[in-house]
């Protein structure tokens, strides 16, 4: 199973891509972090969101049962 | 007895529109199996400002030369639901837009038949903007394989746009007139594929047929059309069929694009985007 990465915005922290490729080199503004396999798992279903604050995935309150389209 | 053709078609003939061979020939690029997984992609966290890639593809199996994008959940009643997707190709963090900014705000069961040439290989990416900000919508994503992919287009414009409201132009006039989209095209086109959506947040119920023109206004030449219902400011694609959608004979530089609405009142609350397919 592919890596997933968040690459953010290294001044601000806002997400800028999701994937499992990504740019080498990366360019200077972003910064490439791994996901685990439950955080890229809520990004890619809705479940959860990238907080730029705390530079961290955020679960969505009521998100227990799958946010998207069965 | 003098025969006149549009301007542009003698220097171009009547070419096969890249998507008339995929239909004969086309073989669905799957995502892993059976239909495509619903993306979650989020709006920016400010209005209007695109939010973060989200991949559809790692890399393409094989040459695609038609995406077939479904946009759902964009509507959202009594509240602005204009928005805009993009198409990228590339690694995270070095995305490159191949088709920008396609308007379609307020759709429910949108769906637009893009032309254009993605590499075997290609990772590929989407990303949305709009009104309604931090907002995951869950747009689907095909890609197919056709048999001519060497005329499609690695990149398309996108015309009758505004990327500070994240709007397509809206209609205007009585059932039967024409809304300009643009008064001089920049460049030629092979072909102009039409995408429906909603430009206001007024609940809007109808159907409406918006048809394609060449020329100028007054001397306008109807192309093709397509159907998009409207249930308050959500829209329903109806049409199941990709020509349709993507619509018109060759266009030379300087062509002036407008678009014909059927709307009985309030036209102001219906809009459209056209993308130009040039040549490779």
């Amino acid at each position: 199973m592919s890596e997933w990465y968040i690459v953010i915005r290294r001044d601000t922290g806002d997400a800028y891509s999701i994937g499992t490729v990504i740019a080498d080199p990366m360019p200077a503004e972003f910064v490439a972090i791994p996901l685990s396999d439950a955080d890229a798992d809520s990004l890619n279903k809705g479940r959860g969101f990238w907080d730029a604050a705390s530079r961290s995935v955020v679960m969505r309150p009521g998100s227990e049962w799958p946010v998207a389209p069965a | 007895m003098s025969i006149f053709l549009p301007r542009g078609l003698g220097k171009y003939g009547i070419r096969r529109a890249p998507q008339d061979t995929a239909l004969r020939q086309y073989r669905q690029l799957q995502i892993g199996t059976g239909m495509p997984s619903y993306l979650a992609v989020t709006s920016g966290s400010t209005a209007h400002t695109a939010g973060a890639w989200v991949q559809a593809s790692s890399s393409l199996a094989s040459n695609a030369g038609l995406l077939c994008i479904f946009f759902g959940n964009i509507s959202s009643n009594s509240v602005d639901s204009s928005a805009m997707l993009d198409v990228a190709t590339g690694a995270s963090g070095a995305e490159s837009v191949i088709v920008p900014t396609i308007a379609i705000g307020g759709s429910a069961n949108n769906i637009a038949y893009i032309p254009v040439s993605i590499p075997a290989g290609s990772r590929v990416a989407v990303r949305v903007r709009g009104a309604r900000t931090s907002v995951t919508f869950y747009p689907q994503v095909w890609f197919f394989q056709t048999g001519d992919f060497a005329t499609t287009p690695r990149t398309l414009d996108i015309l009758g746009v505004d990327t500070s409201t994240s709007k397509g132009t809206a209609m205007s006039g009585a059932s039967g007139s024409y809304a300009q989209i643009t008064s001089s095209t920049s460049r030629d086109y092979q072909q102009i594929v039409m995408v429906a959506s909603s430009a206001t947040s007024t609940g809007a119920s109808a159907n409406v047929t918006y048809t394609l023109a060449y020329g100028a206004a007054g001397s306008e030449v109807d192309q093709g059309s397509i159907f998009a219902q409207y249930t308050g400011n959500s829209i329903s694609i109806s049409q199941g069929l990709p020509l349709p959608l993507a619509s018109g004979s060759p266009v030379p530089a300087g062509t002036r694009l407008s678009v014909k609405h059927n709307i009985a009142s309030n036209p102001q609350l219906y809009s459209v985007c056209l993308l130009g397919v040039p040549y490779v």
